[in-house]
């Protein structure tokens, strides 16, 4: 609250200090526009999804309820059937449930993952659409794992799992690094919230419902911004940006390993794990510049989120594409090369049969285009980007598709190789995972602040003050009556 | 510390003060200037935060320790705590040593039931003891090509692997490996995640996909890891080399089934196999026929051995390919079963 | 001719590995001298004489089999064959015979001799004790275990308590820095943390 309080108090200084704002990337902040008036813009863009809500917002969360309805009622069904109503069979015992889990598992490295490479390195640009990162990463932890229990055999004795774990099994090393990941994630984005939290408490009293004041006041933890509390803040966040990114790398290359720890020859592959994390990082990115996308429109956050983080971000993507582009090579000129046994029915299951439509739509469509896209001027902007992100994403699931059923297509006896057609129950459960995500993310803007507002105000500060880079004198009082 | 800015650019800013975002930066450096040297209260006494602080801890702490809960795993496999569990004791020769069960398929003397006209007769043998239900072959013969293009029949149970990729994979110890060398499945704790299936390289695990389709008798067995009856919805099964079977003094039924005496079941431990008709000498039979076993090279080391041939002792020719197919025996099975395809 | 050979057949049997038990069958009564030794753990050896004169029987053809039973089936099983040498001598490997008694069988042809001669011996097997097969999957390397990955994830998860430990930090400062109120109405707080701010300030 002594944020709040200080920074509407400051207004009428404001007007004193007729500096220039420079903000980069060409923002519709006027050159001259007082700095209050900037503030009090961001933290009204800020509290707008709180504050107001449309009737769309109430027919899309309808929708989405709706469409989650169906595939709990399919769940349902699948439950009451077993997995016999699932496309799934013995020879091809894993479908679209494990490929959801790890398409979804892949799309949390956005979050978190770029959230804390770019805090690492201090990149300013990040801070509009940290926030935004971090809670696609939560999201999509939850989201996918939920696709694990949805496709046990035995959903009953999920607990086995902690009862009798064996710490030998690639699953429990999932168990472990999701647990993990998803905890350190919260925190990750918790910590950085509570300002912006303590922001909201403070200003929006008596604007929304007692709830949310409650809520705000208990996860805003006392904040008063004190410098004891920024400074452990700060250590906090530095502890746990840190730490998150060994986190995240382990968790997706255990999700590889899941595959890779079986005698199957597509997926008999040392690079499996840093291809897997190459590949969750870059459809991490295509799923945050397509969230950023639909969150600047509904919320109309074009002045926070510029061409400019689109640009950027699609830079990363393209720089993940040609990663991805080396690991297809590396992986496939190894193993082609030589052509052990099963191998060739892999490769013409893969590049000229079965899933050949699907893994040249994946390369084409997934890698080399989003980064042309990316590359050429022309497309070079939000529209590009975008476009490419939505690319991505749909060739990185079609890739965990391809990469979970023709792995197992491949015969491991004399046998005719069997076929996979996920059923009714399977999609509608996929969707609804899907629109379970889309939900969360929904809720998560009705209630907490989408923009990291403290740190847009400190980047935002800090690009005006560089020039300025003068020692304080010592003993100087700062206070905001005396700069009235 | 906060992480950004570093001081010297919180310096600088301190001259701005009339920014508003910085004026509460330098609200909260002046409080921070004048709390650090004199605590107003101890902070260390607990009590101190009051009923909501506390609260706040026990959320956090819960928040901390949710996980955790897999720790216990952990600690129980650091502390040798096996959870390798066997059926009752281990079957013991008459020497003490345990016993350490072998199949040995001689296919010189598969010709895959062609010469009977039956689908083969093992797995029928198998199914009808076993009460399997369709469509899992829990031995399963596989027409293999021959260099020379004929074929030959290779009556596949589980291998049974010393190094069994099933076992390494499995996040319950559902399934596991005996000090008979056997690998079994314990259908009551086995969450049916199916990686096990994902790492048999020799396509032996079926999964109860739905209700079995098992004749309704089956559900008066009792069930044991050793006797999968009845078949469980949601677990995964195979064949479990029937050590109860030669416990009992009979052999397994794919041994009695088999009308070719094509299958020995022996001890290892005790150098001793049998087709049901004669005795041999496991290692001086394994030895002398140049017996080999499925996928070597995975390192798996599987306890099912194969004689090379493709039915030649009992007159099959090569070239007289197919089998007929399996087919289930039972009249009606119970309520709202179905079968499914594999 | 095989009648007036004499065969002697002694069995010797010792045991796996150190402690060795000694057995000598004679074997019934032909006219070669047969006598069976085990040499190390799984060899039985046979030595053939002729009965009248005990000159060694070279390179007749031996044939040792004993009687299992298994899974309720009893049959013969063949332990091996070999020839005789210079010194009458013949070796047949086997791996294991299961302890206990066993009714050896010794099938000879002696030389200049068409139909075999059969012999037979009981000989008891020591029990051994000590197990042959064991699985032997796996490699162990000293300090890679269970408790690396448990010092790993207690590793993280102390890092993480003490994140946690740090937003507990922050609830306490706050908590010395303002009055902590059950529901704070806001006018009170902000006013609070305004004079709290400029008094501060002030000094």
């Amino acid at each position: 609250m002594a944020m709040g309080r200080d920074c509407e108090r400051s207004q009428d200084v404001e007007a004193l200090g007729n500096q220039r704002s420079r903000r980069e990337g060409g923002g519709p902040l006027a050159a001259a526009e007082p700095r209050a008036s900037w503030l009090s813009r961001l933290e009204h863009a800020a509290f707008a999804p709180v504050t107001e809500t449309s009737r769309w917002y109430y027919l899309w969360v309808a929708f989405l309820l709706l469409v989650i309805a169906w595939g709990v009622y399919a769940y349902s069904h699948q439950l009451r059937e077993g997995l016999i109503v699932t496309g799934m069979r013995d020879r091809i015992s894993w479908g679209l449930y494990i490929t959801t889990f790890v398409f979804f598992i892949g799309i949390s490295h956005a979050g978190t993952l770029i959230s804390a490479i770019l805090r690492v390195s201090q990149a300013r640009w990040r801070t509009p659409i940290t926030r935004m990162a971090e809670f696609i990463t939560v999201v999509a932890l939850v989201s996918g794992a939920i696709f694990v229990i949805i496709d046990l055999g035995r959903p009953d004795r999920v607990l086995n799992v902690i009862r009798y774990g064996r710490w030998q099994s690639p699953i429990i090393w999932d168990v472990l690094a999701i647990t993990t990941y998803l905890t350190a994630s919260i925190a990750y984005l918790f910590l950085p919230m509570i300002p912006d939290l303590a922001l909201f408490r403070d200003r929006l009293a008596g604007r929304v419902a007692p709830w949310r004041i409650w809520l705000y006041d208990l996860l805003s933890v006392r904040w008063r911004g004190t410098g004891a509390q920024w400074r452990s803040m700060g250590t906090a966040i530095t502890t746990a940006m840190i730490l998150i990114i060994p986190i995240a790398v382990s968790v997706h290359t255990v999700v590889s390993w899941i595959f890779a720890m079986t005698l199957r020859e597509p997926w008999n592959s040392t690079i499996f794990g840093a291809f897997f994390v190459a590949g969750a990082i870059f459809s991490g990115i295509a799923t945050l510049i397509i969230v950023m996308a639909v969150l600047r429109k509904v919320y109309h956050l074009e002045e926070y989120i510029t061409e400019k983080h689109f640009v950027y971000l699609g830079y990363m993507l393209a720089a993940f594409a040609l990663i991805m582009i080396y690991g297809n090579v590396s992986e496939y000129v190894t193993t082609g090369y030589k052509l052990e046994e099963g191998a060739e029915f892999h490769f013409r299951q893969l590049f000229l049969e079965q899933f050949a439509g699907f893994y040249w739509f994946y390369f084409i469509g997934g890698l080399v285009v989003p980064g042309l896209l990316v590359l050429f001027p022309r497309t070079r902007n939000i529209w590009g980007v975008v476009a490419a992100a939505l690319l991505v994403d749909v060739a990185m699931w079609v890739e965990r598709y391809f990469i979970v059923v023709s792995g197992f297509r491949v015969p491991l006896m004399p046998y005719e190789p069997s076929s996979y057609a996920p059923t009714w129950v399977e999609l509608s459960i996929m969707v609804a995972g899907f629109a379970l995500f889309a939900l969360l993310i929904t809720l998560f803007v009705k209630v907490f602040p989408i923009i990291a507002v403290w740190e847009v105000a400190e980047d935002q500060e800090s690009i005006e003050t560089a020039p300025a880079r003068r020692p304080l004198a010592p003993g100087a009082t700062l206070d905001p009556a005396e700069g009235g | 510390m906060r992480m950004t800015p570093s001081r010297p650019k919180l310096r600088a800013r301190r001259a701005r003060v009339f920014r508003a975002s910085l004026e509460l930066r330098c609200v909260k450096d002046m409080v921070d200037d004048q709390r650090d040297v004199p605590a107003p209260r101890p902070r260390l006494d607990g009590l101190q935060i009051g009923r909501r602080g506390f609260l706040r801890v026990i959320a956090l702490g819960a928040l901390g320790f949710a996980p955790l809960p897999i720790l216990p795993s952990l600690i129980r496999a650091a502390l040798g705590g096996s959870v390798v569990r066997s059926m009752g004791d281990a079957a013991r020769a008459p020497s003490g040593r345990i016993r350490q069960w072998t199949m040995i398929i001689d296919l010189r003397h598969c010709d895959g039931c062609q010469s009977v006209g039956k689908p083969p007769q093992c797995t029928a043998a198998c199914i009808q003891g076993h009460f399997a239900p369709e469509p899992m072959e829990w031995i399963e013969v596989f027409e293999g090509d021959l260099p020379g293009g004929g074929t030959q029949f290779i009556p596949t149970p589980c291998q049974q692997c010393q190094n069994p990729p099933c076992v390494n994979v499995c996040p319950v110890a559902a399934t596991f490996s005996t000090p008979e060398g056997t690998v079994l499945i314990d259908q009551d704790r086995c969450i049916g995640c199916r990686i096990c299936m994902a790492a048999c390289p020799y396509d032996r695990r079926f999964f109860n996909w739905g209700k079995a389709p098992v004749p309704p008798e089956a559900q008066l067995a009792r069930y044991s890891a050793e006797h999968q009856v009845p078949a469980k919805r949601g677990t995964v099964m195979k064949c479990d080399f029937c050590p109860d079977m030669i416990r009992s003094g009979t052999l397994p039924y794919c041994v009695q089934g088999c009308p070719k005496h094509a299958i020995y079941y022996g001890d290892l431990e005790e150098d001793v196999a049998t087709n049901g008709e004669e005795v041999v000498a496991a290692s001086r039979f394994l030895s002398g026929n140049q017996a080999y076993r499925l996928k070597e090279n995975l390192g798996t080391k599987p306890r099912v051995y194969y004689v090379a041939g493709h039915g030649e002792a009992v007159g099959r020719d090569a070239f007289a390919k197919g089998r007929m197919p399996t087919k289930w025996p039972w009249a009606e099975t119970v309520n709202g079963a179905k079968t499914w395809k594999r | 001719m095989s009648s007036q050979i004499v065969v002697k057949v002694i069995l010797v049997s010792i045991a796996l590995g150190a402690a060795a038990v000694a057995l000598a069958v004679p074997a019934s009564a032909s006219h070669v001298e047969a006598e069976i030794t085990t040499e190390g753990p799984a060899a039985l050896q046979v030595k053939l004489r002729s009965a009248d004169q005990g000159l060694p029987i070279a390179n007749a053809a031996v044939t040792l089999s004993a009687d299992e039973s298994f899974g309720g089936v009893a049959g013969r099983v063949e332990l091996g064959q070999a020839s005789t040498d210079q010194n009458g001598v013949a070796t047949v490997r086997f791996h294991r015979l299961s302890a206990g008694d066993h009714q050896v069988r010794i099938e000879y042809v002696a030389p200049s001799e068409t139909e075999p001669e059969v012999a037979t011996a009981f000989v008891t097997m020591p029990g051994i004790t000590s197990q042959v097969y064991r699985s032997s999957a796996g490699v162990h390397i000293p300090g890679l275990n269970v408790s690396l990955l448990i010092a790993l994830v207690a590793t993280v998860w102390a890092i993480l308590l003490s994140v946690a430990l740090r937003v507990i930090a922050i609830a306490r400062a706050g908590a010395d820095a303002g009055a902590p109120s059950p529901q704070p109405p806001r006018g009170r707080r902000a006013d609070k943390s305004i004079s709290r701010a400029g008094a501060t300030g002030g000094r």
